[in-house]
This record gives structure tokens, C-alpha cells and sequence, in this order.
């Protein structure tokens, strides 16, 4: 299915113009983008609802809205927002609909079409929910009955408008899954759009992004995380990013001007949970020594953490450990998360305890600890640590010490806030 | 009157009954005949509103669109026979106005639907639109000859008791085809169920299903509104008699078990209109009514509740 310099919108309001992209067999091609900027009229355009206000979508070379609505839904099924008003059907009997295309004008089904209905219930699942009402099912189970209904048309390609919209958890990941599977194991060729960024990053061949009146398409999604006007679509004024390494979304850290400074020494995977801790509770976080290699490099790079790094496999370089122990001589408080220490980067630990000599306040923080360093001043949690120095604290001095009972998900603004008191 | 037992065997089986017995099993006939022409129309077209407006309030007679018939068929009556252009009596002189008149307002409801957000809100429209039809057929009917207006007094009313075999027999092939007709517009119907959009996208045409809807319901309620008046909540009663039964909202079911329903209840309708305060006779919507807008009430409540 190919689109080609095609304009979207509805009357003589365009959404979206100058679109070319190809839904090919077998791929799974998903379309994301803020809220209100077209993925929907798009979808529908594609699928034959909305006649396109310029250019053409083909299929195998034949124009889809000259199409006769029965030719175009035995080659392209969709499943729409809209929720069914069938609460009395059965599954089976709403899967059924799907052979509209191929039946009667009584509709009734011979064999032929009801092997074609089962087999569309197996490979979405709902063939042990056959008998039940529509009624009695999770949003879940009723959006995989409706990809059955649009399979039972046997398409060539499917197109869903918000799949994953209002269903929990594990049933996203569950409607993902099947979308994959029916590319990739029925070879049908399908776009569906999603609000889920990471979801369609993982799960996409093909990412489509649908913003300021126009789609970029990435052939892969590392493409599109690559593309600063990929990750702007999604954030504002710079408030996310999107590693290129592990496809995932991370929230920059905005630390406010007057917030307390965090210098953070970690690695192997430690960091990352304190530096999100750090981040929740209002720090300016930055950290070192890491090797360019580490994932807690990744994670701290992504979320607009400050990092002074090495190069990968080298060991940690004098001058690297100078520069981290000024950056932490900056800051009111060091956090050390006792990674394992090798050859390599045995400059930390070494950097903690001059750090100790020379008198910051430095803790250790976790409550597995494989080594011991002496005079290190250890807590449990980010949330024992002071919130700042004590010499910002001691504005109100009859404050208590930040209670443990303090969640780990209050927000900077609060915590400040009570600090203002 | 009573007529013996072995005289309405006798006649129903073909012997000959003498003198007055057989006028009146003639009569009784014709009119029970009307009844289930009249009941299995507007049962389907019940069937077939509620579903093209998903509305569980949609009803020929709610709607206005049997009022909207009669009027029609009023103006018809007068003009014509005022200009000579129609016989007293050409009943399907009469079908094809009321079609038109119900298909007017049919459109009209059509047409607003897409403007009012509100289930409540379209049957608010509907009945304001059927007392506008009906207030105009009584203009018509005060405003001419007292000869002409008595053809028609009971198309404002709603009976069964005027029945002809002449109007019964042109009225029922007419009738049968708009039933056979209703059975086609179930599988698009069903589409629509799924919504507009989702409509399109398993094949079916929407606009040609809902123009198709609309038409064969308008000519299914011109044919009752021809035989018998504006017989009201038949239309409504029955597709829901039929959902509760059968527990489905296939249109393939429902429509033609609407028709089904709809006979019977306008028969038992006609009988308890005619037995009830025996020897008086009720109008037959009277009793239709007082089995008709309890139910209508009861699905306001449910569905809309009390706040």
C-alpha cells in the first residue's frame, strides 16, 4: 500500500500534506505524534473512510478510494475507535460480521466462511471466548475481537486507529504483540497508530511520525530517535529524551537555580535508580568517574546529567579523577552507590577517599554494600540524605531531619516547598 | 355481537354462513387482517429506526413520522378529492402520499440527529414534530367539509374498527415487499451497529444503507398509517419484546421477529380495545398507549436514571 504525495483533512480544512509512505506486507508500521495532529485522519484516509483532498493511495497499483467499498474491505481491514453498540452479540457473531465483504445480502454464512471466522478468533486469541457476550468482556479481550472482526475480511492490510488506547498494562503489550505476530506470521501489512512512544519504538519495523502538518517516516526506529525533530515532536521545550541505545524515554532533569548539587559516583547499572531518586527529590545531579561504556553513561546522558567520563576499557585517568573531585567539591553532597571496582576503574574508589580526606560529605547509599570504605557515612535511602547542606538548612534551624516516612515519589516542588517554610 | 362458534369455524373454512353472522365474521376478518398488516409494519420499522438511530426510543409514532404519514395523507385526501385528481378512496393513492410525508419527516429527524448529541433530545424533537403534523391534519380536517373529514377522523386517531377489505388488499402486497425489503437492510444495519466508520470499512456503503433504512421504514409505516391511523408504541414495544427474548441485536433477527411481535400485539391490542368497556370501543392507541408509555418510561429511567 503506498501513499503518495497525499493531503489529509476533512472538508476543506488540510491536517496534513505532501505524505509519502508505503505499508508494506509483513512489516509492522506505527504512527505516533502529539495529540490533534492528524494520525487519525491519516488512518482513515488510508483506509478508504475519508476521500484524501490531494494525491493517492494505491494497492498493488489500484486506487483505493475508486475502489467499491466490498473490493476495498477484502483488502483492507481496520479497527476504529469508535466502540460497538453490540453488547448482546457474541464474539463469534461479531467476528462474523467481518465476512461482510464475502456474503449474501442475507448475510448468512456457509462453511468456508465460518473456518475463515474460527481461524480469526485462534490467531487472536478469543476463540475460547467464543460464546460470551460482548458485554462480558475486558477492554482488552473486545479490542482483540475486533482485530478478529477486520482479519475475517482476510485482508491484505490491516489499519488501526489507537489499538492500545484505554487498555492496561500487560493488555498494550498484549495487542502489540498480536499486531507483530499477525505481520509477521500472517504476513499482512499493518499501521496502527499509538500515543505509546516506547511501545512504538520497540515494536515498530517502521515508525511514521505524524507532526506539524506533515510525517517523516523512519525505516527503522533508531532513525527516528536519532532525528532532534523526532524527539522535539514529543517534548516541551526540550523536557525529554530518547536514548538511541536503549530506545527508551528518559525526563531531562530541570533542576531549579537555587537546588542543591548532587555529584554522583557509581557504575555497572548502580547509578541509574539513584540519580532518578536524586532527580524526584529536586538535586542538580551530575556525575563521574563513568566509562563511555556503562549504562549508567547512557542513562545519565539521556537525562541531561552532567558526566565526566573515560574512554571505554581504558582505566580512569588521573586527570579524570582531578576533574571529578573539583565537580564534587562544587556540590553539597557526593553519593557513592559501591559499584563492583576492577582494574579500570579503581580511580573511584580512590576518588571517594580524597574526597573524604579533603572533608565533603560523602554517603554511601544502598543496602547491599559488598565492601566497606572507611569513613563513609552510609544511608538507605536518597530520602535519609540531607536535602542540601546543612548550612541551607540551617535557615530554620528547628526544622527535624527529613522524616523517613517521606515517599520516594514526592515531587521536587513539594519537597522544596516545605523546605521554603 | 356474538357470533356461535361453529359459524366462525364454518367460515373460516370455507362453508357458507348465512345472513348476518357472516357480516359480521366478514368484519371481525377484515379487521383482525388489518391489525397484523398494520402491526407486523410498524414492528418493523421499529426494529429498523431503533437500530439506524441506535436509539432505544425510536418508534414510528415517538418519531412523528406516523403523524408526519397521516398528515399526508390528509392533505392528499382533501386536495385530491377537492380537485377531482383521486377517488374518495385510492388507498395506494393514499400509500404513496403517506410515504412521502412519513419519509419527510424521517429526513428531518435524519437530518437533526446529526445536530442533537442527545437520545432524549431526538425524541423530544420527534413528538414535537408529530403534535406539528397532528395539529395540521386537525386544521385540515376543522377547516373542510364535514362530509370529507369524516373519510379520515380516524387517521388522527389510531383504529382498527373502519378496516375495507378494498384499502386491506391493495395495502398488502405493498406491505409485503417493504417486510421482504426491511430483511436487506438488516445486514448493512448490522454494520452500522459498529459505527460509521467502522461501517465503511467492512464494505458496507453507508449512506446507501441509511437512505435505504429510512426508505423501506417510511414505507412500511405509510402502509400501517393507510390501514389503520397512527397507531402508537407497537413500533417500540415489539424490537424490544424481541431483544429481551432473544437476547441479540442481530438485525436479521429482530427486524422480522419485530413484525412477527408487532401482529400479534396489535391484534391483542384491537381485541382489548374492542372487549375492554364492551359495548363501548376504544381507539386502539388508547390501550397501545397504556402498555406503550409505561415502557417508554421505564427506559428513560434505566437508562438515564434519576440524579
Amino acid at each position: 500500500m503506498r501513499a503518495k504525495d497525499l493531503s489529509v483533512g476533512y472538508g476543506s480544512k488540510e491536517v496534513l500534506s505532501g505524505v509519502s509512505l508505503e505499508v508494506e506486507k509483513g512489516k509492522l508500521t506505527l504512527v505516533v505524534g502529539p495529540n490533534a495532529s492528524g494520525k487519525s485522519t491519516l488512518l482513515k484516509t488510508l483506509a478508504g473512510i475519508l476521500r484524501p483532498l490531494g494525491g493517492v493511495v494505491t494497492i498493488d497499483g489500484k486506487e483505493v478510494h475508486r475502489m467499491r467499498s466490498r473490493e476495498r474491505a477484502r483488502s483492507i481491514g481496520a479497527v476504529t475507535t469508535s466502540r460497538p453498540q453490540v453488547s448482546e452479540m457474541t464474539v463469534e457473531e461479531v467476528v462474523g460480521m467481518g465476512r461482510y465483504p464475502w456474503t449474501g445480502p442475507l448475510h448468512l454464512l456457509t462453511a468456508g466462511d465460518r473456518e475463515v471466522v474460527e481461524r480469526a478468533m485462534r490467531v487472536t486469541g478469543v476463540l475460547h471466548l467464543r460464546r460470551r457476550r460482548i458485554s462480558e468482556l475486558s477492554d482488552g479481550q473486545l479490542q482483540r475481537v475486533l482485530i478478529a472482526r477486520a482479519l475475517a475480511q482476510e485482508p491484505d492490510y490491516l489499519i488501526l486507529d489507537e489499538p492500545t488506547t484505554h487498555l492496561d498494562a500487560p493488555s498494550r503489550i498484549e495487542v502489540m504483540t498480536l499486531l507483530r505476530d499477525l505481520a509477521k506470521g500472517e504476513g499482512v501489512g499493518v499501521i496502527a497508530s499509538t500515543h505509546e512512544l516506547e511501545l512504538a519504538l520497540r515494536f515498530g519495523d517502521k515508525v511514521v511520525l505524524v507532526s506539524s502538518g506533515t510525517v517523516r517516516v523512519y525505516s527503522r526506529p533508531e532513525d527516528a530517535v536519532r532525528d532532534p525533530e523526532f524527539v522535539g515532536a514529543f517534548s516541551v521545550g526540550r523536557s525529554i529524551s530518547l536514548s538511541p541505545v536503549t530506545l527508551s524515554v528518559e525526563v531531562l532533569q530541570r533542576p531549579r537555580g537555587d537546588a542543591p548539587k548532587a555529584f554522583v559516583v557509581s557504575g555497572s547499572g548502580t547509578g541509574p535508580p539513584v540519580f532518578r531518586a536524586l532527580v524526584r527529590r529536586g538535586y542538580a545531579v551530575s556525575a563521574g568517574v563513568l566509562h563511555e561504556n556503562d549504562i549508567d553513561y547512557h542513562v545519565a546522558v539521556s537525562m541531561g546529567i552532567d558526566v565526566v567520563s573515560e574512554r571505554p576499557y581504558f582505566p580512569i585517568s588521573e586527570a579524570a579523577v582531578r576533574e571529578a573531585l573539583e565537580r564534587a567539591s562544587e556540590s553539597d553532597v557526593v553519593v557513592f552507590t559501591y559499584p563492583p571496582i576492577g582494574p579500570l576503574n579503581s580511580g573511584n574508589l580512590r576518588l571517594v577517599e580524597e574526597a573524604l580526606a579533603m572533608g565533603m560529605e560523602v554517603y554511601g547509599i544502598g543496602s547491599a554494600r559488598p565492601y566497606e570504605i572507611p569513613g563513609l557515612r552510609t544511608v538507605n535511602s536518597v530520602e535519609e540524605l540531607p536535602y542540601g547542606s546543612e548550612r541551607r538548612i540551617s535557615v530554620a534551624p528547628n526544622l527535624p531531619p527529613w522524616p523517613r516516612t517521606q515517599s520516594v515519589g514526592s515531587s521536587p516542588r513539594s519537597s522544596s516547598s516545605s523546605r521554603d517554610r | 355481537m356474538r357470533v356461535p362458534f361453529e359459524s366462525v369455524l364454518g367460515a373460516l373454512f370455507g362453508f357458507r354462513v348465512e345472513g348476518l353472522a357472516a357480516t359480521v365474521i366478514d368484519l371481525r376478518l377484515v379487521r383482525t387482517v388489518a391489525a397484523l398488516v398494520s402491526g407486523a409494519s410498524l414492528g418493523a420499522a421499529g426494529a429498523v429506526l431503533q437500530s439506524l438511530f441506535r436509539n432505544p426510543l425510536a418508534d414510528p409514532f415517538v418519531l412523528g413520522i406516523s403523524s408526519g404519514s397521516s398528515l399526508a395523507i390528509a392533505a392528499t385526501l382533501i386536495a385530491g378529492t377537492g380537485l377531482g385528481l383521486i377517488g374518495a378512496y385510492d388507498p395506494q393513492a393514499l400509500y404513496v402520499a403517506g410515504a412521502l410525508g412519513a419519509l419527510a419527516v424521517s429526513l428531518a429527524v435524519v437530518a437533526l440527529s446529526s445536530v442533537l448529541r442527545s437520545n432524549l433530545g431526538l425524541v423530544l424533537v420527534g413528538v414535537m414534530l408529530g403534535y406539528l403534523a397532528s395539529g395540521l391534519t386537525t386544521l385540515l380536517v376543522v377547516t373542510s367539509d364535514v362530509e370529507r373529514v369524516r373519510a379520515f377522523t380516524f387517521w388522527t386517531l389510531g383504529t382498527f374498527s373502519a378496516s375495507k377489505w378494498s384499502v386491506v388488499n391493495s395495502v398488502l402486497p405493498i406491505a409485503v415487499g417493504s417486510l421482504l425489503a426491511s430483511l436487506l437492510v438488516a445486514k448493512p444495519l448490522n454494520a452500522l451497529l459498529f459505527g460509521e466508520d467502522a461501517a465503511a470499512t467492512t464494505g458496507a456503503s453507508v449512506r446507501a444503507s441509511r437512505v435505504g433504512a429510512v426508505a423501506v421504514a417510511a414505507s412500511l409505516v405509510s402502509c400501517s398509517v393507510v390501514i389503520s391511523g397512527p397507531v402508537g408504541f407497537v413500533g417500540l414495544a415489539a424490537p424490544h419484546a424481541v431483544r429481551i427474548l432473544l437476547k441479540t441485536e442481530d438485525n436479521r433477527l429482530t427486524v422480522p421477529l419485530s413484525a412477527l411481535v408487532g401482529a400479534e400485539l396489535a391484534v391483542l391490542s384491537d381485541i382489548a380495545a374492542r372487549t375492554l368497556m364492551s359495548p363501548l370501543e376504544l381507539p386502539v392507541t388508547a390501550v397501545t398507549s397504556l402498555f406503550g408509555a409505561p415502557i417508554v418510561l421505564a427506559l428513560v429511567v434505566r437508562r438515564w436514571g434519576f440524579r
